[in-house]
Formats: structure tokens, sequence, C-alpha cells
């Protein structure tokens, strides 16, 4: 899943973002860049956002930006990955802090391939210390080894 | 799905990415503890709040769990620090057998 990400240029590492609607279409921007999808498709998950608030929030300090599967904007199924040195605060009305340094952000063409890349998502993050070891990522490489250490030989873990 | 077993409820905010994550970690985790469940569905906690009763056990992020205090004492309901963490999920699987199981 990291190599993958990395092939396909929806990796990038900032120092911070002003807030999170910029995260969000930073991250998005990532998936725009090759066409998965178009511009609206950032709008339309900080509209969710400020509707249902920071639900995308799936675990402390890690966003995954979606919306539901063939959603408006989409075009291609992918995932990208934003690292921001500074967590960026997803706080809204509610005045709770909800800060996140890690921005996943997915588009799904189907219903099969939102939960494929959801389920494998959730496969890399329930590994013990992967939140960790990707927040002190600093570079590509670094996810690529992340990738060698943890994902190409299981049997290792 | 066997007819026995238990069954579980995944809620997250939106009932969208995160309690389907949810769902996906508790099926590896039930067979991991060995814990038969007989119903597995994830979604909203505002969904989980009118459909609790129609299972055995909650799991969703500890922030929600006040949302469902109108089910106290009828269904089990457990908030999960990291609802990743396949640790506290096998946790609250286990808990769940060795409370409800007959030895």
């Amino acid at each position: 899943m990291l190599r993958t990400m990395v092939e396909q240029h929806h990796c990038k590492f900032m120092d911070r973002v002003p807030n999170w609607q910029e995260a969000i279409r930073q991250s998005c921007g990532l998936l725009e860049a090759d066409g998965c999808v178009d511009a609206s498709y950032a709008e339309l998950i900080i509209d969710c956002v400020r509707r249902y608030g920071p639900y995308i929030i799936i675990i402390p300090n890690v966003c995954l930006a979606h919306s539901q599967e063939h959603a408006g904007g989409v075009k291609k199924t992918g995932l990208s990955f934003l690292h921001l040195a500074e967590p960026v605060d997803f706080s809204l009305a509610d005045g709770e802090s909800h800060p996140a340094q890690l921005i996943f952000a997915l588009s799904a063409v189907n219903p099969e391939q939102h939960l494929q890349h959801v389920v494998a998502l959730s496969d890399l993050l329930s590994i013990r210390g992967m939140p960790e070891h990707l927040a002190a990522a600093t570079c590509e490489e670094d996810l690529l080894r992340l990738q060698e250490r943890y994902l190409d030989r299981p049997g290792l873990l | 799905m066997p007819e026995t077993g238990v069954r579980i409820l995944l809620c997250c905010p939106k009932g969208a990415g995160l309690s389907l994550m949810m769902e996906s970690l508790t099926t590896k985790a039930a067979r991991k503890v060995g814990l038969p469940v007989a119903r597995l569905h994830h979604g909203s906690i505002r969904e989980g709040a009118k459909t609790a009763g129609q299972f055995d056990l909650v799991l969703c992020p500890a922030r929600l769990v006040r949302q469902l205090d109108a089910w106290k004492g009828q269904v089990e309901v457990v908030g999960l620090k990291n609802p990743l963490s396949d640790e506290e999920l096998e946790a609250a699987l286990l808990h769940w057998m060795q409370t409800h199981t007959q030895s």
C-alpha cells in the first residue's frame, strides 16, 4: 500500500497548513493531479465535515478524507497520504480539538474498491506502532522502509 | 454466519469509514480469540442509538459512549481509546467471552 502510493506520486510531506480545509484540499490535490478526482471532491468532503463534524478523524492524529463510493467528482480509485510536521486542528463549532498530522484521502469508483481500500488501510493502521512510525516519517524513503519492514514480510512481525 | 453467537454492532460518527474498518478488524479479532459471532453490523452512532437493542455488544470510540447511555443495563457498550487497535478489540471480545460464557 505505501509503495503503491509512492509510485503513484500520491504522497506529500509538508511542514504545516493554515487550516483543516487546506489539509483536505492538499491531500485531495494529490488525487486530482493524476485525474482520480476533480476539484469538487475536496469541497464535497469539506462540506460533509461541516455538517457531520470531524468524522474523518478515525483515530487520534489520523484523518481519512473520503466521501461515499462513486460520489460526485470521482473518476478513478486512488489513495493519497499527506504528512504534516505540525498537526492541523479539525476543530469545529463543538470547540473540541481534533489534531491530525497524517491525512489520507480516498476516492473509490465502486463499493467493492471502497471496501478493499478501507480494509487495507485499517490493516495498515492496526499494526502495532504504525501510526507512530508514519508520524515519524519525513520522506518517501521512510515510507518504503516501513513497507519493506512491516508489509512485505508480515511473517516477521 | 452461525445462528448462535454474539451480535456485535460497530459504531462511528458517520457510519462510513471508521466503523467499516472496525468491522473488518473485529471479524479477525473474533476469529483469533475463538468467539462465535452471529451478527456483525456497522453504522453511525445515531443509528446505533436507535438499534442497539438488536445487539449484545456495541463497540465504538470512547468519546461516543455517552450517546448510548439509554441502553445501559440492556446492551454492553465498550468505548475504545483506539478503535483500530487489535489489542483493544481482542480485550473487549475476551471480556465478553469471560462474562457471558458459562464454563
